[in-house]
This record gives C-alpha cells, sequence and structure tokens, in this order.
C-alpha cells in the first residue's frame, strides 16, 4: 500500500487536471478522481501486476466512470430548491472561453472522446478500446461532438449556426 | 476558427490545473482501505449466506428423500388373487322357450277381442 501511497501522491495533480478536462469543472474532477483512485488502491497489487501502467489504468477508468457516472446521475437532477445566483458565485477561470462553454453542452461521451482525443492524444482504435465501444461509434461521436463544437462556436462568433 | 488547433490550445491552458487539498494523497488511501475492507467484508457476508443456502438445501433434500423412500416388496405380497374357476351347466330350457314339435299340445288360443 506504500507504493500506491506513493502513486496517489506523484498521479494526483495530472489526474485532476484531466478529470478538469473530463467534467469540465474542478469540483466534479476532485469527486472522479477521489473515487476512482479508491477503487484503483484496493485493488492496487492486481492493477499493476494485470494492467503494467497504473497511471494510463487509472486514466481509463477515469473515463469510462464519468460516462457512467452521468448515466446514473442524469435523471437525478430535479431539485427543490433554485440554485444559486451565478454572479454570487466565484467567477470560474473558463467562463468566457465559447469553446469550453460550448464542450460543456456535450454529452458525456462525447466530451470524452474529445477529451481522449485531444488531451490524451489517443487513436480511434485507442479511444474504442479506453470506453469499450467500436472504432465505429468513436468516428460518429467524435463527428457529432465537432459539429456540436463548429456549431457552437460560429453561433458565439457570429450568431449564426449553419448545422 | 479551427478547432482542432483551438482544443490543443484549450486543453494545453495552466487554468485547467486543480490545485489538490492538503492531505488528498492521505484521504484518497485511507478511502481505499475503507473501500477493500467493505468489499472483503460484503464478500465474506455473500460466503456465509451461500454457505447458509446450501446446507440448509442439503437439509431439506435429504428430508425429502427420506419421505418418499417406499418400503421394498414383500416376497409374502400376492401380487395376482386367486379367482374360483366357475362354470356354467347345461340346463334344460323351459317350456316357454321349447320349439313346439308334433304331438305337442296346441298353444293356449287367444281370446278374440271385442
Amino acid at each position: 500500500m506504500d507504493d500506491f501511497a506513493e502513486f496517489a501522491g506523484s498521479a494526483m495533480p495530472g489526474l485532476l487536471r484531466y478529470g478538469h478536462a473530463l467534467t469540465g469543472n474542478p469540483h466534479d474532477a476532485a469527486d472522479l478522481v477521489q473515487g476512482v483512485l479508491e477503487k484503483v488502491g484496493s485493488r492496487w497489487p492486481a492493477v499493476v501486476r494485470r494492467s503494467g501502467d497504473p497511471l494510463a489504468y487509472t486514466r481509463r477508468a477515469m473515463a469510462n466512470a464519468h460516462v457512467s457516472r452521468w448515466r446514473r446521475s442524469r435523471r437525478e437532477n430535479l431539485v427543490a430548491d433554485v440554485p444559486d445566483c451565478p454572479a454570487a458565485r466565484a467567477r470560474y477561470a473558463f467562463e468566457d472561453e465559447p469553446l469550453w462553454r460550448a464542450l460543456r453542452t456535450l454529452p458525456p461521451r462525447q466530451r470524452a472522446v474529445i477529451v481522449l482525443r485531444y488531451y490524451e492524444g489517443l487513436s480511434e482504435v485507442e479511444i474504442a478500446n479506453t470506453l469499450g465501444v467500436t472504432a465505429g461509434t468513436v468516428k460518429s461521436q467524435a463527428s457529432k461532438a465537432m459539429s456540436a463544437l463548429r456549431c457552437a462556436l460560429a453561433d458565439a462568433v457570429d450568431g449564426r449556426c449553419e448545422a | 476558427m479551427n478547432v482542432d488547433q483551438e482544443l490543443r490550445r484549450l486543453f494545453a491552458d495552466d487554468r485547467l490545473d486543480v490545485p489538490a487539498k492538503a492531505g488528498a494523497a492521505e484521504a484518497v488511501v485511507a478511502g481505499a482501505h475503507r473501500v477493500r475492507r467493505r468489499r472483503v467484508a460484503a464478500g465474506a457476508a455473500g460466503g456465509a449466506v451461500l454457505a447458509a443456502l446450501l446446507v440448509t438445501g442439503g437439509v431439506v433434500l435429504a428430508g425429502m428423500g427420506s419421505a418418499s423412500q417406499l418400503p421394498p416388496a414383500g416376497p409374502g405380497l400376492p401380487t395376482a388373487t386367486p379367482t374360483a374357476q366357475t362354470t356354467i351347466a347345461p340346463t334344460e330350457p323351459s317350456d316357454a322357450l321349447r320349439y313346439p314339435t308334433a304331438g305337442a299340445t296346441d298353444p293356449p288360443s287367444i281370446p278374440a277381442s271385442r
């Protein structure tokens, strides 16, 4: 378990950054990293023995956990209270980024495909293996995501979307 | 606007960094211990339930087996009952059925209708 403590300490900054890209906000990123690292740590000897690369394994687990968590929680977003006004919260670093706002509107799987492609630099086949889907699904999800992003950016720049 | 380039620029942005809270790694290690203990406990509980089910099932099956066991057939038990042999002895036909033969008395006359 000492190995795992060392791994968690050294990998956490990068994983938090990756989680931020995946989830779109730092709080969900922290939750995602903690949940996945706890599961990885609980099976640490097996993870090291079977995967050979615990960091890559953890990143794959984060991508899958992010998509699964959204599936579980998307029906639970009815709230009794009105959420806080955005002006009352601290200003978020990417608030003024049209592309970041557009990324937030993507469904988690499409967002995961984009993050794995442009943040991780994975190929379509590697993304398919990571997410447990076919390469065709990755291609279609990436195509839809890019169309949505182009549309959102065009909309932000000149108020027109031709998609 | 080139979306590919914009995405690469965005994901290389330093603002994506999330500062880890102090003690975050220790919390994760403690959480991993907790998850492991919970899994071990759940596995032990599941094993105990499975063992109890197996024992209960075995007892029930054994009970059903002894209840349905029949005593072996004894040699003295007859497998077929003897039936009394009956013979029908030929009987003399009654007068009513006897075919009239020559010399016999005439049948009684039928009274005339009114």
